[in-house]
């Protein structure tokens, strides 16, 4: 402490000069307007001109009052279904490819091909797939019925019950990149010594994968899963241009991050205007659920015995 | 440990790869292939290579719309963005790394906090504060948006790898009478460069593919960055399907190819970024 406070002295003018304008600029640009949506939620107007203070009466619209709460919940639960199955694939399919990668040769040429979708623009891959998956002209049940699968053709994004699944796994094409290298890293950072010696005590590789491999990853799996709760809780770019700002088929993709966006800006063909209080209610139940999930994902995947 | 194996062991695991590579790359290809197919041949062959090949459906987009525009106003949006986040993060991180002063852990966890959460959320008041500001419908907001957005990254990269700068290197600059600022410009950004590589390689392409900030600040077509122009086009040429690949081809084939070009870097950047986390 002793030195710490003599340097404080020393270099007041230095911490304050090279602090303040990012300070200043993060605090006005991320966290104040993100905390500030709390507030709003205790007024009614529209998204440039506050009218009144109505203190909870949006949140009492937004969870007992029909339309709203039928539109609240039933973006809650495709939210939750979006996350629960994109998390899933996240923590599994990238995982089992890192693995393969981290034992074969031309390692780096895979590695460089897998990570291209996450290059493509969310809303390209949303209307891409929209083109593909398209039952009157699509490739894929073009390709279906070619190899007399022709059983297998749905209306993929038109479904009431895929669509979401299908979603969930256009997602997972697009994101492969980025758990994928994370798991990669992860793996290669494990000390290999100790992989050896299990190996001479006879462990095989799919013991070595489960006793030491998956357990060291255990705080890449809460990366992946913080990432893939951060990116679905105010999902809206794959939604929009696979499934239209409304979540088609008839709201059953409708998710948070559509509906904030219809709340904000009114959509007249949904029976919602503009409406400042309830999109600040719904940014910020979407806000409490964010930490919770968060702080949850940490417990559970914080490295044991370690920190 | 490369290349152990049994040979059927190997076989079925480079199958498994190459399924994926294909999984990975073929709607990417499909829709450049159907972009330079006349609309004929879409439909009647929409698995073989072009018969003839068409750059029609590109010299119309790019000849009606804007499209040159608002790709310069999307290189123009990431590269100012980046820089702002370069130097907006640098500045508290040497003081953060270096200077042990009371609360600087807390400043820290209060920097990383902004990657837990979104910005989205706050969305009513971006609108309402550039409203304020006059900056609606201006680039300038966008790039203000995404530089807060980027300062966490920028913080934490940097900051852990200020930290690994030997402390002597900056003892003996003050020694010779150097002052924080000499030791910041001469000694700690020198030795940063692999940092700014990784802080600029993980920021740009969040920046460069967003599509919901423009769709909320900018209304405007000559403002418009290339993602939010993309979902207008596609409306506008919905049952031109040559026409629809064609620009969805533009929205994604520049950033994979510059990718392909520095894929090796690109890659450790995301790795460096990822190690730090």
């Amino acid at each position: 402490m002793q030195r710490g406070q003599r340097a404080l002295r020393g270099n007041l003018h230095v911490i304050i000069l090279f602090l303040a304008p990012t300070l200043l600029f993060y605090t006005a640009f991320l966290i104040l307007p993100v905390f500030d949506s709390l507030r709003l939620s205790l007024y009614s107007g529209k998204l440039l001109r506050i009218d009144r203070f109505v203190g909870l009466a949006n949140f009492h619209r937004l969870f007992f009052v029909p339309p709203f709460n039928t539109a609240f919940f039933n973006a809650f639960r495709n939210t939750l279904e979006l996350f629960v199955i994109l998390a899933a694939i996240q923590n599994t399919i990238p995982l089992v490819f890192a693995v393969i990668i981290s034992r074969v040769r031309f390692a780096s040429f895979f590695r460089v091909v897998f990570f291209i979708p996450s290059l493509v623009p969310l809303i390209v891959v949303g209307f891409l797939f929209k083109m593909i998956l398209n039952p009157v002209w699509g490739v894929l049940d073009k390709a279906l019925r070619f190899i007399h699968l022709g059983l297998l053709v749905r209306p993929w994004l038109g479904d009431a019950h895929l669509a979401i699944p299908v979603i969930a796994l256009i997602g997972g094409w697009v994101y492969f990149g980025l758990p994928f290298v994370l798991f990669l890293a992860g793996i290669n950072s494990i000390d290999h010594e100790m992989i050896e010696a299990a190996r001479i005590d006879g462990a095989g590789e799919i013991a070595v994968t489960r006793r030491i491999i998956i357990p060291l990853l255990l705080p890449v799996f809460g990366i992946v899963t913080t990432l893939a709760l951060i990116g679905n809780i105010t999902q809206f770019d794959l939604i929009y241009s696979a499934a239209n700002a409304w979540g088609d088929p008839a709201y059953r993709t409708d998710v948070f991050g559509t509906l904030f966006y219809r709340s904000m800006f009114g959509a007249n063909n949904t029976g919602i205007t503009s409406d400042l209080g309830l999109a600040a209610a719904l940014a910020s139940v979407m806000f409490v659920i964010v930490l919770v999930g968060e702080i949850l994902v940490l417990r559970f995947t914080r490295r044991r015995g370690a920190s | 440990m490369r290349g152990s194996g049994r040979i059927p062991v190997r076989i079925a695991l480079y199958t498994v790869l190459a399924v994926q590579a294909f999984i990975a790359l073929y709607p990417i290809v499909l829709m450049a292939l159907t972009s330079v197919k006349t609309n004929n041949e879409i439909f009647t062959h929409p698995y073989s290579l072009p018969r003839t090949w068409v750059t029609g459906n590109y010299a119309t987009i790019i000849t009606q719309s804007s499209y040159l525009r608002y790709y310069a106003n999307s290189v123009i949006v990431t590269a100012a963005s980046i820089t702002v986040i370069l130097g907006l993060s640098l500045l508290p991180s040497y003081v953060i790394a270096k200077l042990k002063f009371r609360g600087s852990g807390l400043l820290y966890l209060y920097f990383l906090a902004g990657m837990m959460i979104p910005l989205r959320l706050g969305t009513l008041n971006i609108v309402r504060t550039m409203n304020w500001l006059s900056l609606t419908d201006s680039l300038l907001a966008l790039i203000v948006v995404y530089a807060a957005i980027g300062i966490p990254y920028g913080v934490l990269i940097f900051t852990g790898f200020i930290r690994e700068i030997p402390e002597e290197l900056s003892n003996a600059a003050r020694m010779d009478g150097a002052s924080e600022y000499g030791i910041f410009a001469r000694i700690i950004v020198p030795n940063l460069r692999p940092a700014i590589a990784a802080a600029a390689i993980i920021n740009a392409l969040p920046i460069w593919n967003d599509f919901w900030f423009p769709l909320i600040l900018i209304s405007s077509d000559a403002k418009k960055t290339f993602p939010l122009a993309t979902a207008n086009l596609f409306g506008q040429y919905q049952t031109d399907f040559g026409l629809v690949f064609a620009a969805l081809s533009l929205a994604s084939l520049p950033m994979i190819i510059v990718y392909l070009l520095i894929s090796k870097q690109y890659l450790r950047g995301i790795e460096t970024g990822a190690l730090k986390g």
